[in-house]
C-alpha cells in the first residue's frame, strides 16, 4: 500500500470543515489556498511524467508489432503442424468428420473445407479415401418466388431462374462426382434426399446424381433413398449382382405423385388419367432386395404388398416398416398393401435372425379374428434385442401373445387405441402389451410408452412386471402416427398418483428397483410437490437421471422448491420443464381457482 | 525399471507397467528381454517425455486397448474428450504437436487419438482463413487452384 508523501499539507487542522458544509473564514481560506499550491505543482509534474511513459509504451507496442509482422513468415515456417507426417494429418482429418451424420457437400465443413486450407492439406485430404466414403446428398431446391414477380415478367423471370438453377445443378453434380471419385476401391455409404416440389429441374438433378452413384453400385454399402417415388426407377431396376457389398437399404417415398402442375389428388383415389402403376416405378418386384449381403432394411411409405416382395427376410438383422398405406389419413385403406397383424406375423415368422425391429401397423387396419391362421403358432425371434411397435387403434394383443423374444432388452410400444373398457362390443378391454410384459418384462431394461392411452390400473400392472428396468420413458410416439379428431376427449394424463406408484411407502415390494433413468414428457398433471417427493425417494433408490415436463399450478406451492431441487442435483441429472397446458385439459373457469391457503 | 534416453541425452528411469502403455517400448522389451541398457528415444525430447510419462502414469493399471482393432471399424467417432485428458492437453501448440508426434512414435494409440481429437476440436466451426491463422499456415494456392476451389464451391454460393 502506498504512503502519503511527507511534503503534503496536514489537513487535520481543517478536519472540522471537511465534515460539514460551513463556509471557511477568509484567513482560513487564504491558508488553505497556500497549502494547495505545492501539491498542485506535484500533480502537474506527475501528469507530465505519465504522458512521457504512455508515449514510451506506445512506441514499445509499435516496435513489438513491427517485429511480430517481420517474424510471422518465419513462425509459419516453424509452425509445428508442418512437422506432422501425412498419416497423422489424415487421422486428424478423420476426427473432423461429424460423428452423428454423413458428411455433406457444404464447403464450410469437413471434408470439403479441408481441401481449401493449403496445397498440402488439399493433397492429403483428397488422398484420404476414408474421408469420402460416406455422403449425404440433399438435392438443391429451385426457388421461384412467384408471389413477388409481376405477372407480365413472370415467365421471363421463371426462365432465368430455371436457367440459373440448371447451372447450379450441373456444378452440384460435378462436386458429387469428384467426391465419389476420391473413394478409390473403398465402400460407399450415402443418403439422397429430395422433397417433392413438382419440379422437373430438381428431378433432372436427382437423376444425374443417381447416375453418378449407380456407376459405383458395386461399392455400395449403406444406401438411403428418400425421394419421390417417380424418381427411383433407376434404383428399382438395380440387380443383386450390381450391389454385391450392399448391407443396408432404406427406401422412403417422400411423395407418390407423378409429375403434375395441378397438384392433383393421388390417382389411387380415382383421379382422371393414367393409373399410378403405369406412371410410377414399383418396388414390388425390385430385385435390389435380393442383394446377397443385405441385412438391414427400412421401408417408409413404400405401399407395396410386402409378403410378395422378393425380400430375403431370413437374412435380415434389422427391419423398419413405417408409414405404409398412409392414404388411410383420407379415409381410404387399400387392402392389398395394408400392414395388419397377419402381415406382420407372416413377415416376422421368416425373420429368424432379426435383432432390431421398428414396425407400424397401417392406420385403420382392420383387426383380424384372434384365431387367424397367422396368429396361432408362436413366432420365434431368438436374437431380437430391440423392438418398437405402433398398433394404431386396433388391438395387437393376438400378435404379442405369440411373440417369443428371450433376448429382448429394449421395447417401445405406442398406440392410438382408446382405453375404454366399454368399447369393443362388450368384450373386456386388455392393454395389448400386458400379457407380453408378464412373460418378458423381467428381462426388459429400457421401456418407452405413452401413458395417455393406458388406464392407470394397467400402468400399475405394467410397472409390476419390470423388475430389471433401468430406463423408463413416458413420451409421445415418435412414429408418424395419425391424429384422430376427438381423441383428446379420452386421453389420460400421468398424475401425482402415478408417480406415487414408484415410491416405496405406496408400493410393496419396491417397483423397478434398478431404475436409473426416468422421463415423463407425455400429457401430465403433476405438481412441484409430487415431483419433489418422487425425486427424493427415487434418488435414495438409485435414480440418476430424471426429465419431467409438467405444469406446476395444480397443487399448493412448495417453499424452497428451487433449493430442494438444487440439493437433489448433486449426483443426479435433473431436467424440469414447465409446459403450457393443452387447451383440452384446461379446467373450466371458476373451477381452476381452487388454491390451498 | 526401464531406462529411457531422450534425444537431449537425459536419462529417465520408469516403472515397466507405466511405460508399457507404449506399444513400441512394450514390443522392444518383449524382443530384447531384461537389459540394463537404456532404450534410446532419438525422436523425443526430455520435456515431451515428461508429459508422456504423466499420461502413462495417470492411466497406469487401466487395460491396454486391443492392438488388432482396425481404426476404420471403430464406430464411435465422437469428439468428446474426458475431463482429465482435456486438462492434460491444455498446452501450447508447440507442445501439443510434440505430444502427438511422440505418441505416434511410441505407439500410444489412446494418446494419439486424444491429441488428434484436440486438434480437430480446435478447428471445429472455423473458416479456412481462421484455420490458417490458428496454425500459421500460409495460403500457397496458385491462382489456378484458387479458381478451381471457387468453381467447386460455386453451386453453394449461388443457392
Amino acid at each position: 500500500m502506498s504512503t502519503v508523501p511527507s511534503c503534503l499539507p496536514n489537513i487535520e487542522l481543517y478536519g472540522h470543515l471537511s465534515v460539514s458544509n460551513e463556509s471557511p473564514e477568509d484567513e482560513d481560506l487564504d491558508a488553505i489556498q497556500a497549502l494547495l499550491r505545492q501539491p498542485r505543482g506535484e500533480m502537474e509534474a506527475l501528469s507530465a511524467q505519465l504522458l512521457q511513459l504512455q508515449a514510451a509504451m506506445a512506441e514499445i507496442h509499435a516496435k513489438r508489432q513491427r517485429i511480430e509482422a517481420h517474424i510471422r513468415p518465419l513462425r509459419a515456417i516453424a509452425s509445428p503442424i508442418r512437422r506432422l507426417p501425412d498419416d497423422i494429418l489424415q487421422e486428424i482429418f478423420l476426427w473432423c468428420l461429424s460423428g452423428t451424420h454423413y458428411p455433406t457437400l457444404d464447403p464450410l465443413q469437413a471434408p470439403l473445407l479441408l481441401t481449401q486450407i493449403c496445397r498440402r492439406w488439399r493433397y492429403v485430404a483428397n488422398d484420404t479415401r476414408r474421408l469420402w466414403t460416406s455422403i449425404h446428398i440433399p438435392i438443391p431446391v429451385l426457388h421461384i418466388p412467384s408471389q413477388s414477380i409481376p405477372l407480365v415478367y413472370a415467365e421471363n423471370e421463371r426462365y432465368k431462374l430455371k436457367a440459373k438453377f440448371i447451372g447450379i445443378a450441373d456444378a452440384f453434380v460435378a462436386v458429387v462426382e469428384a467426391w465419389i471419385g476420391r473413394i478409390g476401391g473403398c465402400g460407399l455409404s450415402f443418403s439422397v434426399f429430395q422433397e417433392d416440389h413438382q419440379s422437373r429441374e430438381e428431378d433432372a438433378c436427382l437423376q444425374s446424381v443417381l447416375e453418378v452413384l449407380l456407376r459405383r453400385s458395386t461399392q455400395w454399402e449403406s444406401v438411403d433413398i428418400a425421394t419421390p417415388l417417380r424418381s427411383v426407377g433407376a434404383i428399382v431396376d438395380v440387380q443383386p449382382e450390381d450391389v454385391p457389398t450392399m448391407r443396408s437399404l432404406s427406401a422412403w417415398s417422400t411423395s407418390r405423385h407423378p409429375h403434375t402442375r395441378t397438384g392433383a389428388f393421388p390417382f389411387a383415389l380415382g383421379g382422371a388419367g393414367l393409373a399410378p402403376q403405369e406412371l410410377l416405378p414399383s418396388w414390388k418386384c425390385s430385385r435390389i432386395f435380393e442383394a446377397p449381403l443385405l441385412e438391414s432394411l427400412s421401408l417408409f411409405r413404400i405401399d407395396e404388398p410386402l409378403v410378395v416382395m422378393p425380400i430375403n427376410w431370413a437374412r435380415l438383422t434389422s427391419l423398419v416398416i413405417e408409414k405404409q398405406g398412409t392414404l388411410a389419413e383420407f379415409g381410404y385403406v387399400d387392402r392389398a398393401i395394408v400392414i395388419d397383424l397377419p402381415v406382420i406375423a407372416s413377415v416376422l415368422r421368416q425373420c429368424i435372425h432379426l435383432q432390431r425391429a421398428r414396425l407400424a401397423l397401417t392406420p385403420c387396419a382392420p383387426e383380424p379374428p384372434s384365431n387367424h391362421g397367422e396368429l396361432v403358432e408362436p413366432i420365434q425371434l431368438p436374437s431380437l434385442v430391440s423392438l418398437a411397435f405402433f398398433e394404431d387403434k386396433s388391438s395387437s394383443l393376438s400378435l404379442f401373445k405369440i411373440l417369443e423374444t428371450p433376448c429382448l432388452r429394449k421395447l417401445e410400444f405406442q398406440t392410438s387405441r382408446k382405453p375404454d373398457p366399454a368399447a369393443g362390443n362388450g368384450v373386456n378391454y386388455t392393454f395389448s402389451l400386458l400379457p407380453f410384459l408378464r412373460r418378458y418384462g423381467p428381462k426388459i431394461e429400457q421401456l418407452t410408452l405413452d401413458t395417455q392411452y393406458i388406464l392407470p390400473l394397467d400402468r400399475v400392472k405394467c410397472w409390476e412386471t419390470l423388475p430389471g428396468l433401468r430406463k423408463l420413458r413416458l413420451r409421445p410416439s415418435t412414429f408418424g402416427s395419425v391424429k384422430y379428431p376427438g381423441d383428446e376427449q379420452g386421453m389420460l394424463p400421468f398424475t401425482n398418483c402415478d408417480l406415487r406408484q414408484f415410491q416405496v411407502p405406496f408400493s410393496a415390494p419396491n417397483v423397478m428397483p434398478k431404475l436409473r433413468s426416468f422421463e415423463c414428457t407425455t400429457l401430465s398433471t403433476l405438481s412441484d410437490r409430487g415431483v419433489l417427493e418422487f425425486l427424493k425417494d427415487r434418488k435414495r433408490l438409485g435414480l440418476r437421471r430424471a426429465k419431467l415436463s409438467y405444469e406446476k399450478d395444480w397443487d399448493r406451492p412448495v417453499n424452497n422448491f428451487a433449493e430442494e431441487v438444487g440439493s437433489l442435483r448433486v449426483g443426479m441429472d435433473i431436467v424440469l420443464e414447465k409446459k403450457i397446458r393443452p387447451s383440452f385439459v384446461q379446467p373450466r373457469h371458476g373451477l381452476k381457482a381452487r388454491r390451498w391457503r | 525399471m526401464v531406462l529411457l534416453l531422450t534425444s537431449d541425452n537425459e536419462m529417465f528411469s520408469v516403472a515397466e507397467d507405466v511405460i508399457k502403455r507404449s506399444a513400441y517400448i512394450k514390443n522392444m522389451l518383449e524382443d530384447v528381454g531384461e537389459s540394463d541398457l537404456p532404450i534410446p528415444l532419438p525422436n523425443v525430447e526430455s520435456n515431451v517425455l515428461v508429459k508422456i510419462l504423466e499420461y502413462c502414469e495417470h492411466y497406469r493399471g487401466e487395460p491396454l486397448p486391443a492392438s488388432d482393432v482396425d481404426p476404420a471399424e471403430i464406430g464411435d467417432r465422437s469428439l468428446d474428450i474426458a475431463d482429465w485428458d482435456q486438462k492434460y492437453m491444455a498446452v501450447d501448440q508447440e507442445m501439443l504437436f510434440e505430444i502427438i508426434l511422440a505418441a505416434n512414435y511410441l505407439d500410444i494409440k489412446s494418446l494419439l487419438d486424444v491429441g488428434c481429437k484436440t486438434v480437430a476440436k480446435m478447428m471445429k466451426g472455423k473458416s479456412s482463413e481462421e484455420i490458417r491463422t490458428l496454425f500459421n499456415i500460409a495460403n500457397d494456392f496458385t491462382p489456378e487452384e484458387e479458381a478451381q476451389i471457387r468453381k467447386e464451391n460455386a453451386w453453394a454460393e449461388c443457392r
